[in-house]
């Protein structure tokens, strides 16, 4: 068709349901109902990555204040900023990609949309959290220019009931 | 793949209006494909399956095949059916324009609607259908243009309109479909010499004189 | 309607008050109208034009039920009085009873009417109702009156075509052409292109093959519909033999549309390949692959014809098939199917997906191929039946692209297909809800939900693509409206099969023979559920018996139209398309669903009277049931109230579960005729279908026709196998059916009787020298 074979395209309430799949079959996490809701709000930097026209991959960020600390993943999920205070960082909640479809730059085109977007915002930080045993994960993340902060937030995963609940912090200057 | 394309007739009315009520929010009743046939007969195409047709023809000349006696059943109840073996799985329902009201007066033909089942997409029905009925409104009833419009959302049929026929968005009509979304109108200008479908195969031409078996 | 022109002088008031209605009538004054009709009618109630005119008055603003009796008061009173004549007729067609309206319109115009669209109405009607034999009088008349319009001219070929009369019907068309000739404007030349194609059609099929050619050449110039004319002149060159000439038709033909696969045979009829060797077509396939590499047909084919002993199968099957892979073509397996009759070559081509699948796909990096290969194994293992290799193809499929919708579809299939309907529904509802906005998925979703005889969910379902209007619960009216047909349909069975497990359900709880006060409340609940859904059965098959009626009405607007139009071959074929509707796939679906439905009434209506006349006891019982029934059906009030809103066909349906309908069929006489006038189309318009056929036979015996029972047998006979030699077990039992049944009627004809065996002998010798246990051995298959 002499399409890019990877492309990205918006969320729309029509296709939310792709982006429930991927999320449940690809994240150990699982999201309430308004929380996908809130994917289709315009502060939202959300996209669907595709692979010859099929659905693959999802990004879902939000911008916060990275001096606010998050002790949990659910307390992550719920924090809402403060409008008064000035976002500077922009927040990965969600980045995924069918397994089968790994390793075709699929990633890495969300990613690059990610970091147009938040230049877009005047913002110069991405983070994220990763879980401690998820060596794949770090590796990509690492290879794409991410720089593993010393701390190791404890339990963030906790309520997941994964074995070893703690996270690494991300972040990537752009 | 046991696809072909021909005009549409009267018979295949029910079966394309059983596609369109299967693919497509924009539904009309039996009367208004009726209405099509009957005023521009040349311009609504349809892709069927050929199922029967080939086999029973094909394999009983070929002695490999002993085919056992088979009782005949009558025909699926099923309206996407014309005939046993022939299922309708794309159509394309076209026309001129007739309104007395329009302000181009410029003879013009229009797509009421188009689709195909999403079971047999990806083979270009689309683009075969729509290319045959932009040929036949171009060289019957003189369409100087075709107009059409496309929901905003729909990237297989912008993609097909824009990039494979070059069809030019003219504007954007607000609300333009039921549930609000908005609509793409777009155009294309026909030129009859450019039109004859078999050239967008930039294929080897056929110079019709030459002996087709002489050099086999 | 225009009265008459020339009279000033009224010889009474109530002429001039008539008049004067007639006026306002037309004007569409219908209150203002009526009251002057029935001052009328108050001095002289036997004014018959004021009583043909209150009846049509009031079929438009009034109690519509009485409009007949004061038209058919008004034709007694003056049969012979064109005005009467002439309103009876408007009434008529107003109720669409187009027979009625022709005899009245025609009674107008033989009275004297000098009203001549009188005629074109009347030649509306008699198309409609087929009378071809005073159509063309009608429009003969109409003509003389209107000669300088061609739609007159073409009106009239029309008829005598119809009437087969194909020599006058050329000599009119001829004879515009050549007065409008000089007349022509930009505006009529698609009419007169249409109108010269008509002409050469019909000099065709008039079998002056040579005449109709040179026609076609020389008015070549006129005609804008290139398609019709190389399509006409290709047919004509092979009927008169000149192939060669019909060979570069049909290569310019393929020009203009390759996808076109009756071009291809026609083009091989017309070079003569079609019995040469292998080798030869597939070369010819070959070039002509290479002029339209896009096209299918060059491609295919030769799958076709190519023996799969032939080394060459494997290889043009392989080129076939693998690029179709690779490109994720969904369609993949469809296209091949039709191969699979023969199962060489469904070996082959499994071969070559397997062997693809091992060697190739490892080299490739693009994952979607795999996903399109098991995808397409798991048909192909459906296709053998091989359910579980086929889960397991499908499930590795779904595991790696959980987000492709068309894995669900077959996943849902395969579920299906071993009798899991909840089961499959829920799957084809996970493959909906990846995406909303298509309505192919919507609508196999419902499908698959009236499968499962969710007829709740399914309706909320297609409901997200139906027009809702203000203060619906649902699309279900909708779906009336705009004649969905196939959702009314499945709607009709999935309510058969709900209705038909109840009643299951109720006769293990008589068998039971428990009697306590929980049964009987159990029992009530069984037969107002057998009752509901059996209704909104009937109903939902009814809305389709109705939309067909529409369907056939749709073609009036079409008499005339199709004349100004220029349109008449298209015409030609609506009108017989029209003649053959019922036979359509849905429409003889319905019928057999009814029919069913109509002969289990029936027996249930036998066996009760069996059962009446003795047990008095037994019918009480039953009263003081439906009384306790009546009770509780008050308290679920609202719950119906509900549900009926959600089953409604229309805009306050009178009779939304259908309730009327099954107790008009249950509590009165002659179901067995009902269900006869219901076959009558389809004895005319189906004959060859098994189904006309079966229901046909059972009917007659009910009625004791027994002669035509035997007909039925010997269609069936011809029609169920193309080899007379298959001895059909149905064929057999029926024949010993109508045997014993004609033997065993003791009101039957004896000659009759003896005329139906030797009928069944001659066609069936061996059932003249069998014992009939031997006869139904033979007859087994």
């Amino acid at each position: 068709m002499g399409r890019d074979i990877v492309s990205l395209d918006d969320l729309t309430a029509n296709n939310i349901g792709v982006f429930k799949k991927i999320n449940q079959v690809t994240l150990p996490t699982s999201y309430p109902e308004q929380w996908y809701k809130d994917s289709l709000k315009t502060d939202q930097i959300v996209k669907l990555a595709y692979y010859s026209e099929l659905p693959v991959g999802a990004i879902r960020a939000k911008t916060i204040n990275s001096s606010h600390k998050f002790g949990s993943y659910e307390n992550m999920l719920q924090q809402q900023l403060n409008p008064k205070i000035v976002p500077n960082a922009v927040y990965i909640e969600v980045f995924a990609v069918l397994e089968a479809y790994r390793g075709l730059g699929i990633g890495t085109k969300l990613l690059n949309y990610l970091i147009e977007e938040t230049k877009k915002k005047f913002i110069h930080e991405v983070v994220l959290h990763v879980h401690v045993e998820n060596t794949a994960s770090l590796e990509w993340y690492l290879k794409h220019g991410f720089v593993k902060s010393d701390d190791i937030l404890k339990d963030y995963y906790k309520s997941q009931g994964l074995p070893n609940p703690d996270a690494f912090i991300l972040s990537l200057t752009v | 793949m046991g696809i072909t394309i021909r005009q549409a007739t009267i018979n295949d009315i029910q079966a394309m209006q059983n596609a369109n009520l299967h693919n497509l929010p924009e539904n009309y009743q039996l009367k208004y494909y009726m209405y099509h046939i009957l005023s521009w007969p040349q311009a609504s195409f349809v892709a069927t399956t050929y199922d029967d047709i080939v086999n029973t023809k094909e394999d009983e000349n070929d002695e490999e095949n002993g085919f056992l006696p088979v009782v005949i059943e009558d025909p699926k109840g099923d309206s996407a059916y014309i005939n046993r073996g022939e299922k309708i799985v794309g159509y394309v329902l076209g026309k001129m324009e007739d309104d007395p009201e329009a302000d181009d007066k410029t003879p013009h033909g229009h797509i009421t609607s188009l689709s195909v089942m999403r079971t047999y997409r990806r083979m270009g029905i689309a683009e075969k259908l729509m290319r045959q009925s932009l040929y036949a409104m171009c060289e019957s009833f003189d369409a100087q243009y075709v107009s059409l419009h496309v929901r905003k959302s729909n990237r297989a049929a912008l993609h097909l309109y824009r990039d494979s026929l070059n069809f030019e968005v003219t504007s954007i009509e607000k609300s333009y479909y039921q549930d609000g979304e908005d609509a793409y109108a777009m155009r294309l200008s026909l030129k009859l010499e450019e039109l004859l479908p078999s050239l967008a195969q930039k294929g080897e031409t056929d110079d019709l004189t030459k002996d087709l078996l002489e050099d086999l | 309607m225009v009265a008459k022109k020339a009279t000033p002088i009224f010889t009474s008031k109530e002429d001039g008050n008539f008049h004067e209605a007639l006026k306002l009538y037309d004007a569409k004054q219908y209150k203002k109208a009526l009251k002057l009709v029935e001052a009328n009618l108050k001095k002289n109630s036997s004014h018959a034009e004021s009583l043909a005119l209150k009846g049509c008055i009031i079929q438009h603003v009034g109690n519509k039920s009485e409009a007949e009796a004061y038209v058919l008061k008004g034709i007694s009173k003056s049969p012979e009085n064109y005005l009467v004549d002439h309103l009876a007729g408007l009434y008529y067609r107003s109720v669409e009873n187009y027979a009625e309206a022709a005899k009245w319109l025609k009674a107008a115009n033989d009275n004297g009417s000098p009203n001549k669209p009188i005629l074109r109405d009347l030649s509306f009607m008699q198309t409609q109702i087929r009378d071809y034999k005073n159509l063309k009088d009608s429009r003969q008349q109409f003509l003389e009156h209107q000669p300088g319009y061609r739609a007159n001219w073409t009106g009239v070929a029309v008829a005598y075509h119809l009437n087969k009369d194909l020599g006058s019907a050329v000599s009119t068309l001829t004879k515009i052409e050549g007065i409008i000739k000089e007349h022509l404007t930009d505006a009529d030349r698609y009419e007169q292109s249409e109108c010269i194609l008509y002409k050469n059609l019909i000099l065709g099929e008039s079998g002056d093959i040579a005449k109709a050619l040179a026609t076609l050449e020389n008015d070549k110039p006129e005609i804008k519909d290139l398609l019709s004319y190389m399509e006409y002149k290709a047919k004509y060159l092979m009927l008169l033999d000149r192939k060669e000439e019909a060979a570069v038709v049909y290569r310019q033909l393929l020009q203009r549309n390759p996808d076109n696969v009756s071009y291809y045979h026609l083009l091989e009829l017309s070079l003569g390949t079609v019995t040469k060797p292998v080798d030869l077509r597939l070369k010819l396939y070959e070039k002509l692959a290479r002029f339209y590499p896009r096209s299918d047909p060059p491609k295919y084919l030769p799958l076709t014809f190519t023996p799969s002993t032939n080394p060459k199968f494997e290889e043009k099957a392989r080129e076939y098939i693998v690029p179709q892979l690779t490109r994720g073509i969904p369609a993949t397996f469809v296209n091949v199917k039709p191969l699979y009759k023969n199962p060489k070559k469904l070996k082959v081509i499994e071969k070559i997906v397997l062997d693809f699948y091992e060697n190739e796909l490892p080299k490739i990096n693009n994952p979607t191929i795999y996903v399109w290969i098991k995808y397409y194994l798991a048909q192909h293992y459906l296709y053998l039946n091989e359910l579980d290799k086929a889960t397991k193809c499908i499930d590795e499929a779904l595991a790696h692209s959980p987000t492709l919708v068309e894995l669900y579809i077959v996943k849902a299939r395969i579920v299906k297909h071993r009798g899991e309907f909840a089961k499959a529904a829920v799957i084809m509802n996970e493959g909906r809800e990846l995406d909303l906005q298509d309505r192919f998925i919507n609508s196999k979703a419902t499908k698959y939900y009236l499968r499962a005889n969710q007829v709740n969910e399914a309706i909320d379902t297609i409901s997200l693509f139906t027009k809702l209007d203000e203060g619906v619960l649902n699309g279900c009216k909708d779906l009336h409206s705009m004649q969905v047909n196939w959702v009314l349909v499945e709607s009709a069975e999935a309510y058969k099969r709900l209705y038909q497990e109840y009643e299951r359900k109720l006769k293990e709880l008589k068998a039971s023979g428990e009697e306590t006060e929980e049964s009987k409340e159990l029992e009530n609940e069984l037969i107002e559920n057998v009752e509901t859904y059996k209704g909104l059965a009937l109903k939902r098959y009814n809305a389709i018996v109705k939309i067909f009626k529409i369907y056939f009405n749709d073609q009036y607007d079409f008499h005339s139209y199709c004349m100004r139009r220029g349109t008449p071959r298209d015409y030609i074929e609506t009108l017989k398309w029209e003649d053959k509707i019922h036979a359509t796939p849905i429409y003889t679906r319905v019928l057999k669903g009814l029919s069913e439905i109509y002969f289990e009434i029936y027996a249930e209506q036998e066996q009760k009277k069996k059962e009446q006349s003795p047990s008095s006891e037994e019918s009480n019982k039953h009263k003081k049931n439906n009384k306790k029934h009546k009770k509780a059906k008050a308290q679920t009030n609202k719950k119906k109230a509900d549900f009926s809103a959600r089953v409604e066909s229309e805009k306050d349906d009178e009779d939304p579960l259908g309730a009327k309908l099954l107790s008009e069929l249950t509590n009165e006489e002659g179901i067995i005729d009902k269900l006869f006038q219901l076959f009558k189309p389809l004895a005319d318009e189906a004959k060859e279908l098994k189904l006309t056929n079966e229901v046909l036979f059972k009917l007659y015996l009910l009625q004791g026709k027994y002669v035509l029972a035997l007909q039925t047998i010997k269609t069936l006979n011809k029609i169920l196998t193309t080899y007379d030699d298959i001895k059909l077990r149905t064929i057999g039992e029926k024949i010993v059916e109508l045997s014993e049944v004609s033997h065993n009627d003791s009101s039957a004809n004896t000659a009759i009787v003896k005329v139906v065996e030797k009928g069944l002998v001659s066609a069936f010798p061996e059932f003249g020298t069998l014992p009939k246990e031997e006869f139904l051995k033979i007859y087994s298959k």
